[in-house]
């Protein structure tokens, strides 16, 4: 379980200096789907790398399995413990970032193979299958700066499940995609989600949120507005969180 | 006289100072890229002692003329010390001094302007620091400074003609010399100009491949 106790962050120095999240409390259970909703500049991305650990909060903890982080930290070291590989080969903590983050000078294959070291028979097939799925085969071999922000998106994606990581971390990583590709991903995450990843994704698709998540989380101006099953989308108990999906909704025409 | 007849006449005058060029053009290579690149790894690391002040020094010498450095060091040095200093050794110190601060400059500009995001993107994929560094830092890094380093170093290798002007038999004292016993101005500083593009442009093109295959756009299209 990853698990966030009252963090804060703080971000800039001096006069310039900022709360970006303010007393965050939140769990995420192995095999499940956490979606965080809300809107630009709400401290999601920030929340989804503090939980990474690659932001360092100002105050709270942040326990990772049975890995408890209290903060202020008081080392200068990174906290990197949890990206190496583990047991069975297999890593604690994937992410996927908003800014997607590719290695431009590897392909797009070689970005998804290096970092497995030595790739197995199984993992090709894997590869194989996620190629396929995504359909992948025309600009698997071409560098990223010679593909398209959708293209990059699924070789981003696909790097970190290959990774086959306990905890995902996925933001707005369906932002590129075309309905097709967005259903597949999704859909995708549901089936890994049986397998008991636990999967925090950061999207706008409402639908989703409705249908495969387990726990919805929506964050405004830095702090947690609503939390809930995946009913609080059916059923606001907030003005804030209802505005909000309704404005989303406003373009298929449904309101709550 | 035609060409072949002076290379012909001349040729172990011209060879000897051909020579002494590459000599002092290799030496110069050397240690620029050894010490220039430590200065510049260095600098990127210890900004406040090592950057700041090696910067300093390489502004300082952005603005004075190569020739007036070269002459800078080699009397005042020999007057200093009351000793004789061979106008090779004087032209080697100088412009190894600016190759240095040149060099440093592209690898301390290199490695502080890295884009941080690579640097994460690896952790979260689990490269150790090591891997980061080989795999990923020096392979991006290279294909970014190296077509400019060989061009440095094709203007080091024309710098050297500056030795002459404190009697250091390099080839272009070779050519005056030559030039005031037939003078055939034309023939003569040809022979020179050949002489130069051979090693230069072998560089230079060498610089231009590598900037095509690795230094390719990594932005987007």
């Amino acid at each position: 379980m990853i698990k966030a106790d009252n963090i804060s962050v703080e971000l800039g120095n001096g006069e310039s200096r900022k709360t970006i999240l303010n007393d965050i409390s939140l769990e995420l259970e192995e095999g499940t789907i956490t979606v965080l909703i809300g809107p630009s500049g709400s401290g999601k991305s920030t929340l989804l790398k503090s939980l990474a650990l690659l932001i360092q909060p100002s105050t709270g903890s942040i326990t990772i399995d049975d890995d408890k982080y209290e903060f202020p930290y008081h080392s200068k070291e990174k906290i990197r413990k949890h990206f190496q590989k583990g047991e069975r080969d297999r890593q604690k903590v994937g992410i996927v970032f908003q800014d997607l983050h590719l290695l431009p000078h590897w392909t797009n294959y070689k970005n998804i193979i290096n970092p497995l070291k030595n790739i197995t028979a199984e993992q090709k097939k894997k590869l194989d299958f996620f190629i396929e799925l995504f359909q992948m085969e025309h600009f698997i071999n071409n560098y990223p700066n010679e593909s398209s922000r959708g293209e990059e998106q699924r070789v981003a994606l696909v790097r970190a499940l290959m990774q086959d990581c306990k905890y995902l971390l996925l933001d707005e990583i369906t932002a590129a995609l075309d309905p097709e590709q967005t259903v597949n991903v999704l859909k995708y995450c549901d089936t890994i989600k049986k397998t008991g990843t636990s999967i925090l994704i950061i999207t706008h698709y409402i639908p989703f949120a409705r249908k495969a998540a387990d726990q919805v989380i929506f964050l405004d101006k830095g702090s947690i507005v609503e939390k809930g099953s995946n009913q609080i989308l059916t059923n606001p108990q907030s003005d804030r969180l209802r505005n909000f999906i309704n404005s989303l909704q406003y373009i298929v025409g449904t309101e709550v | 006289m035609n060409v072949f007849e002076i290379l012909s006449k001349y040729k172990d005058e011209f060879l000897i100072g051909a020579g002494v060029t590459i000599k002092i053009a290799i030496l110069v290579w050397i240690i620029g890229l050894i010490v220039g690149g430590l200065l510049g790894i260095l600098g990127a690391k210890y900004k406040r002692f090592i950057g700041i002040p090696s910067r300093t020094i390489s502004f300082i010498l952005g603005g004075i003329p190569a020739l007036v450095f070269l002459f800078w060091l080699h009397y005042p040095a020999q007057r200093i010390f009351n000793v004789v200093i061979d106008g090779f050794y004087s032209t080697v110190f100088a412009l190894s001094v600016i190759n240095t601060f040149l060099i440093a400059d592209l690898v301390r500009n290199a490695l502080s302007t890295f884009p941080e995001q690579y640097i994460v993107s690896a952790e979260v994929m689990g490269f150790s620091s090591r891997e980061i560094t080989w795999k990923i830092q020096i392979p991006l890094i290279l294909r970014q400074i190296i077509p400019s380093v060989l061009i440095t170093e094709i203007v080091m290798l024309h710098s050297t003609l500056f030795g002459s002007f404190i009697a250091v038999d390099e080839i272009f004292r070779i050519a005056l010399r030559v030039n005031s016993e037939v003078y055939r101005p034309v023939e003569v500083f040809s022979i020179l100009a050949i002489f130069f593009l051979i090693i230069s442009l072998p560089i230079a093109g060498f610089a231009s491949w590598l900037k095509k295959r690795y230094s390719r756009n990594l932005s987007k299209i």
